[in-house]
């Protein structure tokens, strides 16, 4: 067991791409730390420069202290899970979990003792004399993990384990590979595009775009303080709502958006430094789905703290509803906040379907006993410290 | 219109039948040929089936024990050709130079053919297709080349020499080809292999060469099938029975006037036991592995 630490780790690609800018970032031992962004964002490559299969371009990676920039794969001491679990389709089962501890050769009956030992822990007892292509899904990613753990390394790696996995499986395999993760107490490394995923696994998240490293974080304060319009956008599910709107100070602080005027309340104005500069100028606010409510159910919140629209569509997911609605009066979102909100918005795992249009169309996640129907109006109630705000130009949160 | 489809099939199968025997009527024919006596195959005209089947001239070339039939004074040709005592000896030449080539061809191709499908280095393309772009030469314009350098090396008239030679004809064809299948197989479980603690050469082993099975077969028969059946270089690099291959020898048997006709359809006979066994041992993998490195790429 050891921790990892990243310095200004960089990687550039013989053709010029540079998948990881500068990277900075420290594990500490037995964590599980979740790198999460887009595809395409750098996350994978960071997780092969860590086991050593692609070359490190600038800055140092030490595992336990050691840099390993220049150490062979073989004498890393590290383990990974791959997306396509590469087992080896010449091997059954129990020689495909065993060869880790073969090639470390092993005395032949610590060998058996270990595999069985991990079988065991996974439930694969049965298979052990079978062959990769005769294993479900979930059983070829449970012989993934045993071939991992059996080992005891450093430092285990998982390169978006789930995703050949269907929906009830993902969701079950999660639970088991966080079980398993604080059984062994092994320092993980786990790469995903999955937000969701992202979240329920990790002790920490780092948020990656575009080679950069956005957020690290525990989940709940990425999800509750991000640092940026993409970080809030990605994370969160459906993702957070967004509107334009100005930020002024007649008495207290409040923002006129969508022909109302909205005041902020305590929590929302608990940095007046950091707003009052933006007072006279224009913000993006965002609301998380959740902190909306059909006012009509939420009748104890101010009056004055609600934003209407047109309902388009209504989804009944039994514990509640969401209710997509057309804000009345709101314009669609400027450039580049508009970009970095679709951009964060795709998520090809949760076929969500990407909000065509940020900023004019609203989703909340309402109380089944809400009324909204489609093509109705409806009044959506804000709650207390609901409203994040955002630079416009930055893109960067306002106040955290 | 079933009706009809089945007439088709019917006329199909004839027309294979026909094909077939085409294909294999010489064979069977020289196999019948060394079934039988001298006297009864120069008849007019001969008998395809052997009237009286007889191994005798099977055991004259391994035992040198004359045929009681060519005792007899009636015969056109009597005379029993001492060269074709050589054929044993040819096909044990001829057997241990076509195993060394494949052996040399397994060891080398499979490095080479792996750096070229995994390693990047300086001319790698360059040199990948040059090796490919060798292969059109006409072999006997390397000729004279070959025949000085290994007259220098002191390897004429040697097996070894052989085994050079065809190595070097056979080597470019073996890493083209096991350089596509290398290049098939999903890098993961090399990537796997090397975290898990295997070495190059461990990876190498353990995991690519068991994957690459039917692609090792594919250039083993190859190469086995080229050097077994070579007959230009072995003519004109070997002068005794110390090297000289089954080709070889039964060229220089069966331009001898005085051979017996019964005796080269032996030899021949003879030569093609070993092709044959490696070609139906290796049958499937020669066109699998073939196939699989051209079309997966």
């Amino acid at each position: 067991m050891a921790d990892v630490s990243f310095s200004h780790v960089m990687k550039v690609y013989p053709d010029g791409t540079r998948a990881v800018r500068d990277l900075t970032l420290q594990i500490d031992d037995g964590q599980l730390v979740v790198l999460v962004g887009p595809s395409g964002c750098g996350k994978t490559t960071v997780l092969r420069m860590v086991a050593g299969l692609e070359d490190v371009s600038g800055g140092d990676i030490r595992v336990d202290g050691q840099v390993v920039n220049d150490v062979d794969p073989s004498e890393r001491d590290v383990a990974m899970v791959f997306q396509t679990y590469a087992l080896y389709p010449h091997m059954t089962v129990g020689q495909n979990i065993g060869f880790p501890l073969r090639i470390a050769k092993l005395p032949r009956g610590e060998q058996e003792r270990r595999v069985r030992e991990v079988a065991r822990l996974l439930g694969l007892e049965g298979e052990l004399n079978r062959r990769p292509r005769q294993l479900s899904g979930g059983q070829r990613q449970r012989v993934a993990m045993g071939r991992a753990i059996v080992r005891q390394p450093q430092v285990f790696l998982m390169d978006e384990p789930l995703s050949n996995l269907d929906a009830s499986l993902r969701f079950q395999m999660r639970a088991e590979i966080a079980n398993l993760q604080q059984r062994v107490g092994v320092t993980t490394i786990y790469v995903t595009h999955d937000q969701v995923e992202a979240m329920t696994i990790g002790n920490r998240v780092a948020v990656m775009r575009r080679g950069e490293l956005l957020q690290f974080g525990d989940p709940q304060e990425i999800y509750d303080r991000p640092r940026d319009l993409f970080v809030a956008r990605f994370v969160g599910s459906p993702p957070m709502n967004l509107i334009e709107g100005e930020l002024a100070h007649d008495g207290g602080y409040a923002v006129s958006t969508a022909g109302r005027v909205i005041p902020l309340d305590a929590a929302e104005t608990a940095d007046p430094g950091a707003l009052d500069p933006y007072i006279g100028r224009s913000v993006v606010i965002g609301f998380r789905p959740e902190r909306l409510e059909d006012a009509a159910v939420a009748s104890d919140t101010p009056a004055d703290r609600r934003i209407g629209g047109t309902v388009t569509l209504r989804e009944t997911l039994g514990s509640d509803v969401l209710v997509h609605f057309e804000v009345e009066g709101s314009r669609p979102l400027s450039g580049r906040v508009r970009a970095a909100a679709i951009e964060a918005a795709v998520d090809p795992v949760e076929l969500e379907p990407a909000v065509d249009e940020p900023g004019l169309r609203f989703i909340g996640r309402f109380d089944p006993r809400s009324r909204a129907r489609q093509r109705e109006r409806v009044q959506a109630a804000i709650r207390p410290g609901a409203m994040q705000l955002f630079d416009p130009e930055t893109g960067a949160a306002i106040g955290h | 219109m079933r009706r009809r489809r089945r007439t088709a099939n019917v006329l199909y199968a004839c027309a294979g039948v026909v094909v077939a025997l085409v294909i294999l009527f010489p064979f069977l024919f020289v196999l019948s040929a060394s079934l039988q006596t001298e006297s009864e195959l120069i008849r007019r005209p001969p008998p395809i089936v052997a009237p009286q089947p007889t191994i005798d001239n099977y055991r004259y070339i391994f035992t040198g024990r004359v045929p009681a039939a060519y005792a007899s004074k009636e015969l056109l040709r009597g005379t029993v050709t001492k060269d074709v005592r050589q054929i044993p000896t040819g096909l044990r030449n001829s057997f241990i130079v076509a195993i060394g080539t494949v052996l040399v061809n397994l060891v080398l191709a499979t490095l080479g053919a792996y750096t070229f499908a995994r390693e990047r280095f300086r001319g790698r393309q360059a040199a990948f297709y040059f090796i490919l772009g060798s292969r059109l030469l006409p072999s006997v314009a390397v000729a004279v080349p070959i025949y000085i350098g290994l007259r220098s090396l002191g390897l004429l008239d040697s097996k070894l020499g052989l085994v050079l030679i065809y190595s070097a004809f056979t080597l470019p064809f073996s890493i083209w080809v096991l350089t596509l299948y290398f290049r098939s197989l999903p890098v993961e479980l090399e990537e796997a292999a090397r975290v898990d603690g295997c070495t190059r050469l461990e990876t190498l082993r353990h995991v690519v060469l068991p994957l690459a099975a039917p692609g090792l077969a594919a250039i083993a028969a190859f190469s086995f099938l080229f050097s077994y059946s070579e007959f230009l270089f072995a003519l004109f690099t070997t002068e005794t029975s110390h090297a000289k291959t089954i080709p070889v020898i039964i060229a220089s048997v069966s331009v001898n006037p005085d051979a017996s006709y019964t005796l080269i359809a032996v030899g021949i006979v003879l030569s093609m036991i070993a092709p044959i066994v490696f070609a139906l041992v290796f049958r499937r993998y020669i066109t699998s592995g073939l196939v699989a490195s051209l079309t997966r790429t």
